[in-house]
């Protein structure tokens, strides 16, 4: 049972073939250079965009193929991406607990969750601020709760520490080893600090060298 | 001009427009001899009051700026002549704004006493004495009418602005196209299509009457400024909203809009703005009325109509009345137009 | 772990929408097209309460300048057309378009090009506010404070330019002419079409701009060699809008004109014609019969504004993408 992906990526003029299998609690790390695919890839994960050809695959069954291509709101693919802020509109703890009423949860059960899950994350006493007074590490605790919320069987990290300050990204890494290496869930990282790659995965894919 | 020729020239200075000291005195100098000028060339000949002052000042402008210059060449000339000309120009566009703004604030203020908008005109005929009557009820009108036009528009401007930048359907094309055409309508066709229709089908001017010819004015200014506003949404929001399992229509309802939520407020803002002082439609569907009143079945009493009406009677103290509700009929409009600023301010620092 | 040889039916089936989905994109739809909705009303029933009329004269209601409502009690005395109406409609905003736009022009270029920058935001948000102005705020303006001014003007224009039959008048009276509600119309529309140069001034590609600032050494160069070409169809465009703002305006018009029923191209003369005025002065004290005359000449003038708004909409979006 893994996720595999297989077949081309592309994003405007850019495309290349990915060929990647990433099997449950074992993190693969994606790295190369700017524009080598990386993100693009996740994004096709995600659900985001479509291939170009070939399949993306979750357990055996086609996410994304030549006939058929399941959305994003229905992969159960939880993502942690630089570039996807928290709501902000919301509370950190409304913004844990949005998947879990898109799930179909009540109000209150859905806040129980959010709060346990705030909670292991070690981001409790933010649950009731807004996004814009967070500081990086926080947000980037309550971003990783908001993804794990629904409960996801992939989940896909963009270089989930770049905005957190240093001193804090050790003990982040060790909350998210300690919630992915061995779980059910497959994850993919991308980043291009060294020590998160090392530190979080077992595999790790260049696609630098590959293309 | 060839791009070819332009590339070749790479020196060009990092901030050109950017005028050095001597010039900006040496401008300060000119404008002033011109004021000089035109004070001389008012009091030589007939040209009378401000506006005769401005006509002097714009011949004198350009005069002085070629003579200024001569000296240095033909293409200092030209540019120091055509700079001159375009601020003449500007100045003669901005007369008319300043004179209308003045001259409603100068007239307007005339027909102001402590009950002019608490009072109705229904014991108060309309060339009484100005400590007498008001508009209590054409704002009472203007208002109701105004809500319920915005109740009907404001949702459907977000639901097309929704189909153009969100649902992004087949027709998003087609419809920004309709809104468009429909921003061109004369109001006064607004109005008569309302009087073809609800007045001769319900038997009668009314409040209703009136919005509905409003809506036909307001939807496609909150269409557009909506379609706007729904486009300074980030792609990765909704990106992240699908992600955590969110159908479209709970990504819209809970994520986009919500957080644009102050530029949803400029939209509908602008749109009652648009529609606040459109007199021509109203003439054809309220009517007017001079009680206060809430009756929404029967014709009603609107700031426009308030003011053509007043004006319509010709005397001096209707035409001061005219005035005095032109007064707070902008300055309803400008208030509405800083909250739109305020609001829209708001979206931006976010 | 093999991909394409085990495809399972029952993802392909979550593959589609959900149903709320469907729903939401189906609503929003029908929504959105209710402006379509609104815009074949006004049409239709424009048309369905003037169709008598049109049964009636023919092609004369467009050509004929008679407008007597006749008898009350006897429809067949009445006679209904409109060519003096559409004649002045179209002069008096021809009027106002030859008079804003060189303004307009020159208001756009200093704002864009001269204004330092803090001066630029607060005028860009004076031009939105003067936008706004309500049209009777304008008339009564005119009315009480442009027209004895404008009378003046148009006495020195008639004795210097008298000759030429555009300049003449049949009787020396100034007051309520065309001449005064184009220049009124011409305030009116000042504002949109400054702000639709000014924004297609400000797409003039910078470098170039730089680049024949530095090859000519003067500002007006630049200006002139590069940025007014560019901006030449957005300014088409421009103008267009603000023709078809000024031939359906209404009230600002009714107030400072005369109307009459003759065909007249002498702009200073105390007579013109307007659509959207007859409609406003006549529908008051109109019969049955009259009022479908009114409804006809309305569907008229809303069919002459869609086309000059549709073609300046195409104008203007065909210099943005030029861009």
């Amino acid at each position: 049972m893994s996720l595999v992906v297989d077949g081309v990526v592309a994003r405007g003029a850019f495309s290349r073939v990915v060929s990647i299998s990433i099997e449950p609690g074992r993190p693969v790390g994606l790295v190369g250079p700017n524009g080598s695919g990386k993100s693009t890839t996740l994004r096709a994960i995600a659900g985001l965009d479509r291939l170009a050809s070939g399949t993306i695959s979750l357990d055996g069954s086609v996410l994304d193929g030549a006939d058929a291509f399941v959305p994003a709101e229905l992969r159960g693919v939880g993502v942690v991406f630089q570039t996807m802020r928290l709501f902000p509109h919301l509370t950190a703890l409304d913004n844990v607990a949005f998947g879990l009423r898109c799930a179909g949860a009540s109000r209150h059960d859905a806040r129980g969750q959010a709060r346990r899950l705030l909670t292991s994350v070690g981001a409790d006493h933010v649950a009731d601020r807004r996004p814009a007074t967070l500081s990086g590490g926080e947000a980037q605790r309550v971003a990783l709760a908001r993804a794990l919320a629904p409960s996801p069987r992939v989940l896909l990290l963009d270089e989930p520490f770049a905005s957190v300050d240093a001193d804090s990204r050790p003990a982040l890494r060790a909350l998210l080893r300690s919630l992915v290496v061995g779980s059910g869930i497959c994850s993919v990282i991308v980043s291009h600090d060294r020590a998160d790659i090392s530190d979080l995965t077992d595999v790790v894919v260049d696609l630098g060298s590959a293309g | 001009m060839s791009t070819a020729v332009i590339e070749s020239v790479t020196p060009a200075p990092r901030r050109p427009w950017r005028q050095p000291r001597k010039v900006a005195l040496e401008t300060t100098i000119l404008v002033v001899a011109s004021v000089v000028f035109a004070r001389f060339l008012e009091a030589a000949t007939g040209l009378a009051g401000v506006l005769g002052l401005y006509v002097g000042f714009a011949v004198a402008l350009p005069v002085l700026a070629i003579v200024s210059v001569v000296r240095k060449g033909r293409n200092a000339t030209i540019d120091r002549f055509a700079t001159s000309v375009l601020v003449v120009a500007f100045g003669v566009v901005c007369i008319p704004w300043i004179s209308v703004i003045s001259t409603v604030v100068r007239n307007g203020s005339r027909a102001f006493y402590s009950g002019y908008l608490t009072t109705d005109m229904l014991i108060t005929g309309v060339d009484d004495p100005l400590n007498t009557g008001g508009l209590a009820h054409a704002l009472v009108g203007s208002v109701l009418v105004v809500l319920i036009a915005s109740f009907i528009a404001v949702p459907l401007g977000i639901v097309a602005a929704i189909y153009i930048v969100e649902v992004k359907g087949r027709f998003a094309g087609f419809v920004r196209f309709l809104t468009q055409a429909m921003s061109g309508v004369p109001s006064i066709v607004a109005g008569l299509f309302v009087y073809a229709t609800i007045v001769i089908f319900f038997g009668g001017f009314s409040a209703w009457a009136g919005a509905s010819a409003l809506v036909v004015l307001m939807l496609p200014t909150v269409a557009r400024t909506s379609e706007e506003v729904l486009k300074l949404v980030s792609d990765d929001l909704r990106a992240a909203s699908y992600a955590l399992g969110a159908t479209q229509a709970r990504t819209t309802f809970s994520v986009v809009l919500p957080t644009v939520f102050s530029g949803l407020i400029t939209a509908a803002v602008l749109g009652v703005a648009r529609v606040a002082g459109e007199t021509a439609p109203l003439l054809l569907t309220t009517s007017y009325f001079v009680k206060t009143s809430t009756n929404l079945n029967e014709p009603i009493a609107t700031m426009p109509i308030y003011i053509f009406s007043s004006l319509g009677i010709g005397t001096e103290n209707s035409i001061a009345r005219a005035w005095g509700g032109s007064l707070v009929l902008l300055a309803a409009v400008l208030i509405l137009f800083l909250i739109a600023r305020i609001a829209s301010n708001r979206l931006s620092r976010k | 772990m093999s991909t394409e040889t085990d495809v399972p039916e029952i993802r392909l089936i979550s593959g589609v929408r959900k149903r709320t989905d469907m729903l939401f994109r189906g609503a929003m739809t029908v929504g959105a097209l209710a402006s379509l909705v609104i815009l074949a009303l006004i049409a239709g029933f424009l048309l369905f309460r003037g169709f008598q009329i049109f049964a009636d004269f023919g092609l004369g209601f467009l050509t004929s300048s008679t407008w007597d409502s006749g008898d009350v009690n006897d429809p067949t005395t009445a006679r209904f057309g409109i060519a003096a109406m559409l004649v002045g409609s179209v002069l008096i905003a021809t009027i106002a378009v030859v008079v804003a736009v060189p303004f307009a022009m020159s208001a756009a270029l200093f704002i864009e090009y001269y204004a330092p920058r803090a001066v630029r935001t607060v005028l860009t948000s004076v031009l939105d506010l003067i936008a706004a102005v309500p049209s009777v705020i304008w008339g009564i303006w005119g009315y009480s404070v442009l027209m004895p001014d404008a009378e003046g003007w148009a006495k020195t224009l008639h004795s210097w330019l008298g000759w030429f039959p555009l300049f003449d008048v049949p009787a020396p009276i100034f007051g309520r002419s065309p001449f005064i509600a184009g220049l009124l119309l011409a305030m009116m529309i000042l504002p949109i079409v400054t702000s639709v140069a000014r924004e297609v001034y400000g797409q003039a590609p910078r470098d170039h701009v730089d680049a024949a600032y530095a090859l000519g050494g003067t500002r007006w160069g630049a200006l002139r060699t590069v940025v007014i070409p560019f901006g030449r169809s957005g300014l088409v465009g421009g103008a267009m809008l603000g023709l078809g703002r000024a031939l359906g305006e209404t009230v600002a018009v009714f107030l400072v004109l005369n109307l009459v029923f003759d065909v007249n191209f002498k702009i200073l003369a105390s007579a013109g014609g307007n659509v959207a005025s007859l409609i406003a002065s006549r529908f008051g004290e109109a019969s049955p019969y009259e009022l479908k005359g009114l409804m006809a000449a309305g569907l008229v003038l809303f069919l002459v504004t869609l086309l000059v708004n549709a073609a300046a909409t195409a104008v203007v979006k065909r210099a943005k993408v030029a861009v």
